[in-house]
């Protein structure tokens, strides 16, 4: 995890000198809000811009080891003043509203990025932040290389002669497993890696019915690493008697990714699906996809 | 007639009074530069004088001043005052120190008006687009709160007249309800909208620009002064229900108005801040060992000192993880919770 | 005049009072005796104005106690009840000081002091003044209460003509020693000789016939006799009421003793 110690002593460094940047954008001082946000901000090289991001920010590496600005809906605008930005560059789920407003009255530029679960909108947000950044030809590069990658995914997919049930379970703090309907980002990522939503039908994330599972009859199980980590392991799943029995739980099939990677919906997408494409129809042969400055960071 | 010299000694407590108000007040004053000092963005302290004098200056430490640190730490002052003072008024009403504006479902209330907004507000906007506002939340936690006082007190009613012990049975009853409708509200969201009303029912001033300071000073300041006005009802009340009503108290009147200025005081703050716990508690009674009961010091005291802790506790949690910064409940419950335990074990070995 | 006529009190089918008559005089110390469940405290409440009778009304100098507001009565009679817990650290003073409540804002707040110290001296708490209510005996408290009620109905001593106070006492000596047991009624009884009308439910007899002028027999909700003090504490009335044997000794100076 992060220490404090580190963000407090970068903070202080890059405070020393805030007032000596030039101001052109080169120069600018960003902040992130938003893991897949982050993502960008570092795809389009402009990572050693970045003087803080909030929570969710774990990828690259770098990103974990910024300032904190705290949890993405929890933002304090004075805390986003501190760290002296030009820019902040915020996820469509960025909040509260009040934080943004008086960081921006104070003169800071925000660029808020629209939500959206499809491959073009992870090209709307580049090419937003691409603008933003003042990294447009950088921008085209990235989407130019993400549209041959995402093509590539979605042509062998749709080569994919069976579409295997999918159920996707989340574990959210004390509230239980919730599984995920319509409209989310789990949803989205079975569908384009050529699988059906075990549990479509309905709005957002609901906890999980054993009942409800048994009827879903999922081939496959797909969870989250940071779940399996606090269910204890995979076998804790299988321990559940209506998971167990069926289809995925008799044949032991679940596949576990990263959060982020999974539902991040950033420029590493067309690899996610590909992974998760991959690991949903084992019998087929995905090719692999070219790994990309974005996609093979620390 | 009344020897000078023997009254003097007597009177004492009374003649401090002053002296305790005015020492609370400087605190509040101590206070209040302090939180405006204080903060993720190191400003000197001659700057934050100049921003507050409205002197020339360079725009982004006026603007952290004078639209974020100024209105938060007013918004903090008056959330303060609410809580602690309505805190105090129950306690006298119902004859108990550990008597709180929760008992009668304000907290409660509040909060299921405040979930039911962040889970089902987008979906609410999408049928009413009209009700698309930053002010929904605020105004749904605000009229849950005062719904299910009205409605405890309704229940109570229905005998005739408010019994106390009815009232708080009925309060036990509208808390449980309240709290499984919220609970059911809880089980249904996502996790975003689960985090968000975690953080929510944690407490936060970072709803504090001059607009919520302004609609929230408004029902409290109206609120308080009521509150204030019945200091000596509450004092006779504290003799017994009885004793106040053959002291000339109108004593089913009182309880009315008493109830329904401190479910408007919290549930304005409540509003704007979310659960902030424990002032409403610890405040009035460190105030009451500090000066005894008498609620024409109890009550502006614990407004005072309401204020002043709110300040304090915010101060710590704007600066102890910055940029970032800590839920105020989580910092007022950290300096409150002991210190109730401490009550509680004194309480019982006094009992 | 405090005159209750015809007063009937119904709780949950059960008939507490029934067609009581009473009144209480200015000047004059009313006994309210009788066995416990008599009704002595209902019919108190009653009279304090803390009770709407089922049938009946109370009378505060012929005007009904029901269009009289609770201020005002509380200018003119204090009540001094039989249980008071208060858990709030008050010191004794405070709380006397709680019995010129109803004066606050009018003329009379000039006196408050006055009252205060006065009625302290006459109940015999001036030692404790200063210290809290909690840390006090039952006996002190109990006298701390009764220096409360006298407070309240104080007035000063400038000969001025005014309306009568009374002071309506429910079982002011359960709790104290015999001393002050005296002490109490000796109050009560020099109050009644300023002016005051006093009503007492007194459960010792012989204390009841030392001090009232007048007595109230109480039994199962009804009135078995009033009038005098003399009149009324018979053997025979007394028997009737308690169902126990009772004599009456008289000495030779007219003092009586009640033997059980």
């Amino acid at each position: 995890m992060r220490t404090r110690t580190i963000s407090f002593t970068v903070s202080l460094a890059v405070m020393g000198f805030a007032f000596a940047a030039p101001l052109h954008a080169e120069g600018e001082r960003i902040v992130s809000v938003g893991g897949s946000t982050t993502e960008i901000v570092y795809a389009l090289g402009a990572g050693d811009r970045l003087v803080g991001a909030d929570t969710t920010s774990i990828y690259p590496a770098a990103a974990d080891a910024l300032p904190d600005v705290g949890y993405v809906r929890q933002l304090s605008a004075e805390g986003l003043l501190s760290l002296s930005p030009d820019l902040i560059l915020a996820g469509g789920e960025a909040g509260p509203e009040v934080a943004l407003s008086q960081t921006e009255a104070a003169g800071v530029r925000i660029v808020k990025l629209k939500e959206g679960y499809t491959p073009e909108s992870v090209q709307a947000h580049i090419e937003a932040a691409g603008i933003a950044l003042s990294r447009e030809s950088e921008a085209e590069t990235v989407n130019a290389a993400f549209r041959e990658d995402i093509a590539q995914v979605l042509a062998d997919v749709e080569k994919l002669e069976n579409k295997p049930r999918v159920l996707f379970l989340l574990q959210a703090g004390r509230g239980g497993l919730l599984v995920a309907g319509d409209q989310t980002a789990a949803h989205a990522m079975i569908e384009l890696a050529g699988g059906e939503n075990a549990t479509a039908g309905f709005t957002g994330y609901k906890p999980f019915s054993p009942e409800a599972a048994t009827e879903a009859a999922p081939d496959i199980l797909l969870v989250t690493d940071q779940t399996v980590e606090m269910l204890g392991g995979t076998e804790a799943l299988l321990s559940d008697p209506a998971l167990a029995a069926t289809p995925a739980g008799e044949s032991k099939r679940i596949v576990s990714m990263d959060a982020l990677y999974l539902a991040g919906f950033g420029p590493r997408l067309a690899h996610a699906v590909r992974d998760l494409a991959a690991a949903l129809h084992p019998e087929a042969d995905i090719a692999p996809l070219p790994a990309r400055p974005w996609t093979d960071m620390e | 007639m009344t020897d000078i010299a023997a009254a003097l000694p007597r009177m004492s407590r009374a003649a401090r009074r002053p002296a305790i108000l005015g020492g609370l007040a400087v605190l509040l004053a101590i206070a209040f530069v302090a939180a405006l000092s204080t903060g993720a963005v190191p400003i000197p302290f001659t700057d934050v004088l100049r921003a507050l004098a409205g002197m020339e200056m360079d725009s982004r430490t006026a603007a952290i001043i004078q639209s974020i640190r100024l209105p938060r730490a007013l918004l903090a002052v008056i959330a303060g005052m609410a809580l602690a003072g309505a805190g105090a008024a129950f306690q006298g009403l119902f004859r108990n120190a550990l008597a709180d504006p929760s008992l009668i479902g304000v907290s409660g209330g509040a909060a299921l008006g405040a979930v039911f907004v962040i889970v089902l507000g987008s979906f609410l906007v999408g049928i009413l687009p009209f009700l698309a506002s930053p002010w929904l939340l605020p105004l749904a936690a605000f009229a849950g709160g005062l719904a299910a006082t009205f409605a405890i007190q309704g229940l109570a009613q229905l005998q005739g007249h408010a019994a106390t012990a009815t009232l708080l049975l009925a309060g036990i009853a509208i808390n449980a309800l309240t709290g499984a409708l919220t609970g059911l509200l809880v089980y249904v969201s996502n996790d975003t909208q689960l985090r968000d009303f975690t953080f929510w029912s944690m407490g936060s001033l970072a709803s504090g620009g001059w607009r919520a300071v302004t609609a929230a000073a408004l029902p409290i300041l109206l609120a308080l002064g009521i509150i204030l006005s019945r200091a000596r009802a509450l004092d006779a009340m504290l003799l017994g229900e009885r004793e106040a009503l053959h002291l000339g108290v109108q004593v089913q009147r009182l309880k009315h108005v008493i109830m329904v200025a401190a479910a408007l005081a919290v549930s304005s703050a409540v509003a704007f801040c979310g659960i902030i716990a424990f002032v409403g508690v610890v405040v009035p009674h460190v105030v009451r060992l500090l000066a005894g009961p008498d609620h024409r010091i109890v009550l502006p005291g614990s407004m005072l000192a309401g204020a002043t802790l709110l300040l304090v506790a915010d101060s710590f949690a704007r600066v102890i993880v910055a940029p970032a910064e800590l839920p105020i409940g989580l910092v007022t419950a950290a300096i409150g919770s002991p210190f109730f335990l401490w009550l509680l074990i004194r309480n019982r070995r006094a009992a | 005049m405090i005159r209750a006529s015809d007063i009937s009190v119904l709780v949950g089918g059960k008939c507490l009072l029934q067609h009581a008559d009473i009144s209480v005089k200015p000047g004059r110390v009313t006994a309210l005796i009788g066995p416990n469940g008599a009704g002595k405290s209902t019919l108190i409440s009653v009279l304090a104005g803390e009770r709407k009778p089922d049938r009946g009304e109370v009378l505060l100098d012929e005007i009904p106690l029901a269009r009289i507001s609770p201020l005002a009565l509380a200018r003119r009679r204090a009540v001094l009840l039989q249980h008071s817990a208060l858990d709030f650290a008050f010191t004794a003073e405070e709380v006397i000081e709680l019995g010129r409540l109803p004066f606050s804002g009018t003329p009379a707040q000039a006196f408050d002091a006055a009252a205060i110290d006065d009625a302290a001296r006459l109940a015999g708490v001036l030692p404790f003044l200063a210290r809290s209510y909690q840390t006090l005996s039952g006996g002190e408290k109990q006298r701390v209460q009764f220096a409360r009620a006298i407070a309240q109905i104080w007035r000063p001593d400038d000969g001025a003509e005014s309306e009568a106070r009374f002071l309506i006492l429910d079982e002011p000596t359960s709790a104290l020693d015999l001393r002050h047991q005296r002490l109490v009624l000796d109050v009560a009884r020099r109050l009644a000789d300023e002016g005051a009308g006093v009503l007492a439910a007194i459960h010792d007899l012989n204390l009841a016939s030392a001090y009232a002028d007048d007595a109230v027999l109480l039994k199962g909700g009804r009135i078995v006799a009033s009038g005098t003090a003399d009149e009324v504490l018979t053997a025979p009335a007394l028997r009737a009421c308690f169902d126990v044997e009772v004599e009456i000794l008289t000495r030779e100076n007219g003092q009586r003793a009640i033997l059980v």
